[in-house]
């Protein structure tokens, strides 16, 4: 056993460089918690749609995408102030998801679950195309008021405003989706259709209003995280793609079960990728969000938060 | 079973290997970006005394007088771009498809070549190796005079061996030093058909660590480099430069093409405590590294290649990161050769940037090796263009053993939000 433990601390302190001290820690953790959170918004609108429809929606990536896109269009083409913009995509985006429920997911309803996981693929490859048509394909800027602002200090270490804000307004978030999902009707009738669908409609739950209001909220949600990101980096239109894989890994890690376990799978998602990835083995960084959820699958596949059979739980 | 679980296999293999697996597509405009665009170039010779602002103002028709104005051709030329338009993929730029238009209305309005109006056509080439190919083999069944195009390293390697196959004479736009004739190490794809007309990327990273020394002449050097052939090839050039001049190599760290967070990245360098950072990357990368320097206080100079005037122009560099980047660009006709960049900002409704001049002056390289040849026969052209020779919108194109046709670049700086020459190159 001590054989084992000093083993695993001689390759630990083979690969791994623990400099920076506590400045390089909260940088890391701090970085971590905003790409964690980003990865949070994707998996709520995973979960959301995917427990009200049963449908997993890989056209979330194009979402964020159309997120940023649509803000820039208020701010830059339309002149609005970004207060108003802000509020004027999400929106935008929850009407467009409603109209995506209709056109690629009402349609197939009775159809295998794989046609309509596969008509997401094709809607989000339309999008692609229709924001390229419309804005054109050269990378662009999101504004935001904290950009460019001077970082917050803690600890000693450097704090981007902007990561600051997207980690807070993330908890903001999850805590307004916690209090609709378990206070209010809506959560009720969502939490009794991914329970069991066919009683929920004997109950008289409206499963049509159901799906189409999942689509946009889950549509809004992405486009709060593109919101979020569009203004750390270019806009393009590859925006969305790393974040709707690292939601959906969180979604995984998380157990597609309840909301505050794909929380904490986004969470976890950006941590092991920041925090280990910073101090181990750089270059692979980017990898270890997957291992993780490779040795999740591996070791307990219905999720870390799940518990057995409870998947229909919100 | 469920959905989601039926899925995850699948899913979690292709998150696996979308992280750790890089883009090939060096050069071209990205994605990742996002927009991309190689830098760097080929081996050292000398570098030209420092100058300040634009050069060249010869035309290309100027440029092209060799011609024999008694030729008269009888067979018809035509000539296939492979390349996209804007709208075609994210990576789509309008420059390659606007500069060749421009110069082949030129040509077709002032009586085509040897009497025959030049028949052009562009087929949109992906970015994937297989999509090049394909829209290559494509381009080979129409058979024509001559095929320019293909941007990425990762275009040309994969359809080089098909177009040497086909015999067909070519001017390839990657700069990647596998593309060349002369190029000794594994995997090389150059051939006596394939023409480059970019610089290598390796004579780029090497006339970036010559001037870096020049200018600032730091003791430590931090490298950045992006997570493919371009850059781990421009990297190890670079590195083995710096060693040679004695400067210590503080870190060297990687990145995605596509990544969106360089937070580890910025503390690895930071804490090495570098003087100066040289970085080969896609535009993306390199903005949000540039701000991410700037916020952790990391206030040194940031020397990119040619990516870096799209992180310029995407306009989301902050002005601190803006003022401490560094770029090497092919050309740059909006100073190099303003009047024809105006010309082209009036047809197109946008100022031109390298790869707008270089397509431009492919076609007229075309041109002239044709007339020189007297004749559309693949073999003679292909000859002909062995012994180019051409004054193009930003230097003059010489044909050397590799095949490679472009040897200068210019280092340039964004301060102050516009675009300054500092240096030219030439190798």
């Amino acid at each position: 056993m001590t054989a084992a433990l000093g083993s695993a601390v001689s390759t630990i302190a083979a690969v791994c460089e623990f400099t920076g001290g506590k400045r390089t820690f909260i940088s890391l953790l701090f970085s971590g918690l905003s790409i964690g959170s980003i990865a949070a918004l994707a998996a709520l609108g995973f979960l959301l749609m995917q427990k009200a429809t049963g449908v997993i929606s890989f056209a979330q990536g194009d979402m964020i995408t159309l997120g940023a896109y649509i803000a820039i269009w208020w701010m830059r083409d339309q002149d609005v102030y970004w207060l108003l913009a802000y509020p004027l995509t999400l929106v935008m985006m929850f009407v467009i998801g409603i109209g995506l429920e209709r056109v690629a997911y009402a349609p197939l309803k009775g159809r295998s679950i794989h046609v309509v996981v596969i008509a997401t693929l094709g809607a989000a490859l339309v999008i692609r195309a229709i924001i390229a048509l419309w804005q054109d394909t050269t990378p662009t800027s999101l504004y935001s008021p904290l950009k460019g602002r001077d970082p917050v200090k803690i600890g000693g270490a450097a704090i981007p405003p902007v990561k600051i804000a997207v980690f807070v307004v993330t908890l903001i978030v999850v805590f307004i989706m916690i209090m609709v999902f378990n206070k209010t009707q809506f959560g009720r009738q969502v939490r009794a259709i991914a329970s069991d669908r066919p009683t929920a409609r004997l109950h008289g739950v409206a499963a049509t209003k159901m799906s189409m209001i999942a689509f946009g909220l889950s549509t809004a949600l992405a486009g709060l995280a593109g919101i979020l990101i569009g203004p750390t980096q270019s806009v393009d239109l590859t925006l969305g793609f790393g974040a709707m894989l690292a939601g959906f890994s969180a979604a995984i890690l998380g157990g597609f079960g309840s909301l505050g376990g794909v929380v904490i799978g986004g969470f976890m998602i950006g941590l092991s990728e920041q925090i280990v990835g910073g101090y181990c083995l750089r270059e692979y960084k980017s990898a270890f969000p997957y291992i993780l959820m490779l040795i999740v699958i591996a070791v307990r596949p219905q999720g870390l938060f799940s518990r057995g059979a409870a998947h229909g739980r919100l | 079973m469920k959905l989601w679980r039926r899925l995850i296999i699948p899913v979690a293999l292709l998150s696996i290997v979308a992280a750790a697996c890089g883009d090939d597509d060096d050069d071209a405009p990205a994605a990742d970006a996002t927009t991309t665009a190689p830098a760097g170039e080929e081996t050292t010779t000398t570098a030209a005394p420092v100058a300040t602002t634009a050069a060249t103002t010869a035309t290309s028709e100027a440029a092209t007088t060799t011609a024999p104005p008694e030729l008269v051709l009888d067979e018809p030329v035509s000539i296939i771009g492979l390349y996209e338009d804007t709208g075609e993929s994210p990576a789509a730029q309008p420059y390659f498809a606007a500069g060749a238009q421009m110069a082949i209305d030129e040509i077709n309005e002032a009586g085509g070549i040897g009497g025959q109006e030049v028949s052009y056509e562009r087929i949109a080439a992906g970015l994937a190796a297989d999509a090049a190919v394909q829209s290559t083999l494509q381009a080979i069944d129409a058979a024509p005079t001559v095929i320019i195009g293909l941007p990425s390293s990762g275009q040309v390697i994969a359809a080089a061996p098909e177009i040497a196959k086909a015999e067909i004479p070519s001017i390839l736009f990657s700069a990647a030093p596998q593309a060349f004739l002369d190029y000794e190490g594994e995997g090389g794809v150059g051939n006596e058909w394939v023409f480059i007309y970019r610089p290598r990327n390796t004579a780029i990273a090497a006339q970036q660590v010559a001037f870096i020394n020049e200018e600032f002449a730091p003791s430590k050097v931090a490298l950045l480099c992006v997570n493919n052939p371009f850059g781990t090839a421009s990297c190890d050039v670079m590195e083995a430069e710096l060693d040679a001049l004695g400067i210590e190599v503080t870190t060297r760290e990687t990145n995605e093409f596509d990544a969106t967070d360089m937070t580890t990245q910025v503390l690895a360098i930071q804490n090495g405590d570098p003087d100066l950072i040289l970085d080969v990357n896609f535009p993306n990368p390199i903005t949000v590294f540039g701000n991410q320097l700037i916020e952790n206080g990391v206030t040194i100079p940031h020397v990119d290649g040619a990516s870096a005037g799209f992180a310029f122009l995407s306009g989301n560099l902050t002005d601190e990161a803006r003022d401490l980047l560094y770029g090497v660009e092919d050309c740059l006709p909006t100073l190099q050769n303003e009047e024809w960049a105006a010309k082209y900002e009036d047809e197109f409704g946008a100022p031109p940037n390298y790869a707008a001049a270089e397509t431009y002056d492919a076609i007229y390289i075309i041109k002239a090796a044709i007339e020189k040849a007297g004749s559309t026969d693949p073999a003679a052209v292909r000859d002909a263009l062995a012994e180019t020779s051409h004054e193009g919108i930003c230097t003059t194109y010489e044909t050397d053993e590799g095949n490679g046709l472009h040897h200068a670049a210019v280092v340039v700086n964004y301060e102050g939000g516009t675009i300054n020459i500092i240096k030219e190159l030439s190798f």
